[in-house]
């Protein structure tokens, strides 16, 4: 059934309200009890206290720098290792993506078959993720098998099968589908779907595109891959973290003999990749047979540096930052029922550009609503002062909330030392990170979004009718 | 230390090795029940600088009627637009408009009912749209549509979402399934009173505006779930293994969706949001002493209610085969299994989680001597959930490479089912899967947000007594007792069979492997 359509003039019913309420009389209930507001509770700042990084810091004369933290709450072991490479650092397309690929097969060593079974009897937990400058390596097993997981671990960063077949198996699973042209019908319409083809427009011919063609695939030798392993996986490019219920000798015990004997390389010369621009606004829609349309409107992000990255934050918080109170969501689904999110998504490149997309999805017929209302409130927060209420939330939020989570449990702050060390060489913006977002003005927040939003040359990507 | 040069010993985190435990699953969790029903259950983090908060409510899909599907999700929606005091700028002028309100859709429920044979559905198929409406409907809709723009003057959006996230709060979100509804949020331990004022204040001043609005917010998530090409499968093959329980049910059509009033949510939200129904669940850097006393002032005053109705289902015994073929493009070809299986609070429950993890090995390894490409799920989902204090189900999923193959797949499948019951399992693998359970359970309960959600859906679906002893069985499960498992359940009578063909493969029946 289609929803009803609302008939009449509603002039004429307010007029008639205004009567009855009127007669209403006041309605309004007693509390039962005084609640105060949240504003007057008296609640003091929270002191996010952020343990003293050498307490936790190792380094071995290989320069293998790591953290290991205790933490006895469950009897598990995560070890971590973060390693400066990514997909956007390979000299050939896809080199980097068949290495993640084949790390997933274990240790040379072991082989494929006994790695997954090895696995498997210790409910061992293996996670790879490699972006375009990083690639994350964990491992979390139960203490009981602390010791076999770490070999293994070890062997997966520092023997890793790099074989034919697996490269075989590459040039039949990996490859690419072709980006279909403006106007194709596409299967599977989605979300994911739209944000692809919008980071294929925008990286086409960079050195960041992740498409690979059968072409790519076919070019790649073992020889390159063993290359790249062995130019970028090494003590010095990588930081650990290891954390769990063993005490802090244990677990370093464990990493010293699976690491030591690590040979130290020269360190990579990491490159900076030049930024995209995007043309002037330009609307690429892909046609689908699904029951919603999905928009991704956007441009390239810059590459922020730490001292930036507040005022951005707050502001794209504000905006449209993955909650249930940013000022897209308000307008597109409090207000007007059109979508069930409409968010903001900073991604950024340690060494490159990123991007700077607006997400959103509807039935058919409010697509171009949701995309007028996003650029409606790209253009208010480019041009008026946010609200100092929402500053505060902001700014609470970032704080209080999600920078106090880094720190929550002891996985969590090994973590967060070596993913900070990894990324930037320094803490420095890891301690001065509270401070510098309470001191974010409105001013600031104007800037940012002055700086880092650009509607007029915003590419839009609509999959759907 | 052989090559470590620099290390400077970590301690850490005040919480104590496990060496020092005597059970693999520590839980211990205090209890305090107010003289007004309310519970609150309490584990304990020392350190921690946060707390996991958590309220559950005990009522769910389970207290919808058949026309008003998803009505408990919508009443978690409207639960979010404010109350009396957060989300208003002058609610002595805001009330006067929802008493007009109150009054202008008892109209329209009148109208709808003097109409009921012009609007009610009466074909099927090619004339299923039966929608219709009279000009009084039409009218009175344009009425409530002018009140809402007139409320809307004083609305202050978000104000429920926003003074949560200005003090820390994180994951902030809620749910609503089978059986019960809640709401989560994460906080620094200092502020664990403004969960307990905003929660109270939700339970007891809940105003539901953006009521038309948020109508469509329903739409646009079931749109979402319709995009899958799954979900019509899925709900098939619910609507085929249980004959007349709501936990099987789906969650609501748009025609559903448009016959919800503020009435009918009202007195779902008076008979259940009363503290007799309610559990709250603190995880984290809290003592329970202090929060005994905190959650007394907030909630303490508030007065026992009448007992809400409680889950009268009774799922009939099943007495035949059921057997639902699918055709679609759009899905892999597939051969499914499912059993009804007993709730949480049944001896056997437990067991079943090991018994999954056993099965889905055992067919992965027949599947591939015999050359078959798929991969197989085993899992325990009805819609979201994965486990029920009422009989669900237990399913068996083998996704194929190649239709061809359906066939040979559900002879593996039902053959491994049979083999079960009359050979006992090897104790490697058994020993297997019991780690892995184990190891998921600490990888959950490291996180106090998971641990507060267990604690409070076990309370739901039975008593938070059980969690503890449940994860026991699993760990004490034997290969006789798995046995005993196949012989009991996996009959016939109780299974339910799908298979995904493509619209145009002609059907091949087998026989081949349905042994009982």
């Amino acid at each position: 059934m289609r929803r009803q359509r609302v008939s009449g003039d509603p002039s004429i019913w307010l007029v008639t309200i205004a009567l009855l309420v009127m007669e209403a009389g006041t309605a309004a209930q007693l509390l039962a009890q005084e609640l105060p507001h949240p504003r007057e509770m008296g609640f003091t700042e929270v002191q996010i206290q952020i343990p003293d990084t050498a307490r936790f810091e190792f380094r071995l004369e290989n320069g293998l720098t790591g953290f290991a933290v205790q933490d006895g709450r469950m009897p598990l072991v995560q070890i971590s290792a973060f390693i400066r490479v990514g997909t956007g650092d390979a000299n050939k397309r896809g080199v980097a993506e068949v290495l993640a690929m084949l790390l997933r097969r274990g240790p040379c060593w072991m082989g494929p078959n006994r790695f997954r079974e090895a696995m498997d009897r210790m409910a061992g937990k293996l996670t790879i993720v490699m972006t375009r400058n990083m690639t994350e390596i964990t491992l979390n097993v139960p203490t009981e098998d602390a010791a076999q997981g770490i070999r293994i671990f070890s062997g997966i960063i520092r023997a890793p099968c790099i074989e034919q077949d697996g490269l075989e198996e590459f040039r039949r699973r990996g490859v690419s589908a072709p980006t279909p042209p403006v106007d194709a019908v596409v299967e599977n319409g989605s979300l994911e779907l739209a944000v692809d083809l919008f980071n294929r427009r925008l990286f086409e011919g960079h050195r960041y595109s992740e498409v690979i063609t059968s072409e790519d695939a076919a070019a790649i030798t073992i020889e390159d891959v063993e290359d790249f392993h062995r130019d970028f996986f090494s003590p010095g490019n990588m930081v650990l973290a290891v954390s769990g219920a063993l005490d802090a000798g244990a677990l370093l015990s464990e990493v010293d003999q699976r690491f030591a004997d690590w040979e130290t390389r020269r360190l990579p010369r990491l490159q900076t990749e030049s930024d995209v621009r995007t043309p002037p606004r330009a609307t690429y829609r892909y046609r689908s047979d699904k029951l919603q349309t999905w928009i991704v409107i956007g441009h390239e992000l810059p590459r922020v540096s730490p001292d930036d990255l507040p005022a951005l934050q707050v502001m794209n918080y504000i905006l449209g930052g993955g909650h249930f109170d940013t000022r897209l969501f308000r307008e597109a689904r409090d207000k007007r029922g059109l979508t069930n999110d409409a968010s903001g998504f900073l991604e950024f490149n340690l060494r490159g550009p990123g991007t700077y997309t607006f997400r959103t999805y509807g039935r058919h017929e409010v697509a171009q609503q949701l995309i007028d209302l996003t650029f409606a409130e790209i253009e208010r927060i480019r041009s008026e002062l946010v609200s100092e209420e929402e500053l505060l939330v902001a700014k609470g939020a970032l704080t209080d909330g999600e920078f106090a989570m880094k720190f929550a449990n002891g996985h969590a702050v090994a973590r967060t030392f070596a993913q900070e060390l990894a990324r930037y060489g320094t803490f420095r913006h890891l301690f001065g990170y509270v401070r510098r977002v309470r001191s974010v003005s409105r001013e600031d927040v104007r800037r940012a979004a002055r700086r880092y939003l650009h509607p007029e040359r915003m590419a839009v990507v609509i999959v759907g009718r | 230390m052989r090559l470590v040069v620099r290390i400077a010993l970590c301690m850490l985190v005040a919480s104590p090795l496990l060496a020092q435990r005597n059970s693999a699953y520590e839980l211990l969790i205090r209890e305090h029940v107010y003289p007004n029903g309310l519970r609150l259950l309490v584990v304990e983090r020392p350190g921690d600088s946060r707390v996991a908060a958590k309220i559950f409510t005990d009522m769910g899909a389970f207290n919808e009627a058949p026309g008003e599907l998803g009505a408990a999700h919508f009443l978690e929606h409207l639960m979010f637009k404010g109350t009396h005091t957060l989300g208003t700028t002058n609610w002595e002028a805001e009330a006067r408009l929802h008493a007009v309100m109150a009054s202008t859709e008892a109209a329209l429920i009148e109208e709808l009912n003097r109409a009921r044979n012009s609007l009610r559905q009466r074909g099927v198929f090619h004339d299923y749209s039966h929608a219709a409406s009279t000009s009084r409907v039409d009218s009175l809709r344009a009425a409530i549509a002018a009140l809402d723009s007139a409320i809307a003057q004083y609305r202050d959006y978000g104000a429920m979402m926003r003074w949560y996230q200005a003090y820390g709060g994180t994951g902030l979100t809620a749910s609503t399934e089978q059986e019960y509804m809640k709401f989560d949020i994460n906080l620094p331990r200092s502020r664990v009173a403004l969960f307990l004022r905003i929660e109270a204040d939700r339970m007891r001043n809940s105003v539901f505006r953006e009521f038309d609005v948020e109508r469509m917010i329903l739409v646009e998530q079931r749109y979402g779930d319709l995009n899958r090409a799954t979900t019509p499968y899925y709900e098939q093959m619910n609507a085929a293994v249980g004959a007349i329980h709501p936990v099987f049910w789906p969650e609501g059509y748009p025609t559903d969706f448009l016959r919800y009033t503020r009435n009918s949510q009202r007195e779902l939200y008076e008979t259940y949001f009363v503290p007799n129904n309610t559990t709250i669940v603190l995880v984290g850097g809290v003592r329970f002493d202090a929060m005994v006393g905190l959650v007394e002032q907030y909630f303490g005053w508030m007065e026992r209610a009448p007992e809400p109705t409680r889950m009268r289902a009774v799922e009939p015994v099943p007495r035949a085969e059921r057997r639902v073929v699918f055709r679609s493009a759009d899905l892999d070809p597939r051969v499914e299994a499912r059993f009804l299986i007993p709730g949480v609070g049944h001896p056997d429950r437990p067991l079943f989680d090991v018994l999954l993890g056993v099965v889905r090995r055992t067919v992965e390894d027949e599947l591939a001597t015999k050359g078959i490409a798929a991969t197989v799920d085993a899992n325990t989902r009805v819609v979201h959930t994965t486990r029920f204090g009422v009989p669900s189900s237990l399913n068996f999923e083998i996704v194929l490479d190649n239709e061809e193959n359906i066939s040979g797949a559900e002879s593996v499948l039902l053959g491994v089912l049979d083999q079960l019951g009359r050979t006992p399992v090897e104790q490697d693998r058994l020993a297997t899967v019991k780690k892995h359970l184990r190891t998921d359970w600490h990888r959950l309960a490291l996180d106090a947000g998971r641990l507060a959600f267990e604690i409070g859906h076990f309370q739901t679906m039975d008593s938070w007594r059980t969690l503890q002893p449940y994860l026991e069985a699993r760990d004490a499960a034997t290969s006789e007792d798995l046995t005993r498992l196949a012989r009991e359940y996996f009959v016939s009578e109780n299974r339910t069979v799908g298979i995904v063909r493509s619209p145009g493969q002609a059907e091949r029946e087998t026989t081949s492997g349905r042994s009982r």
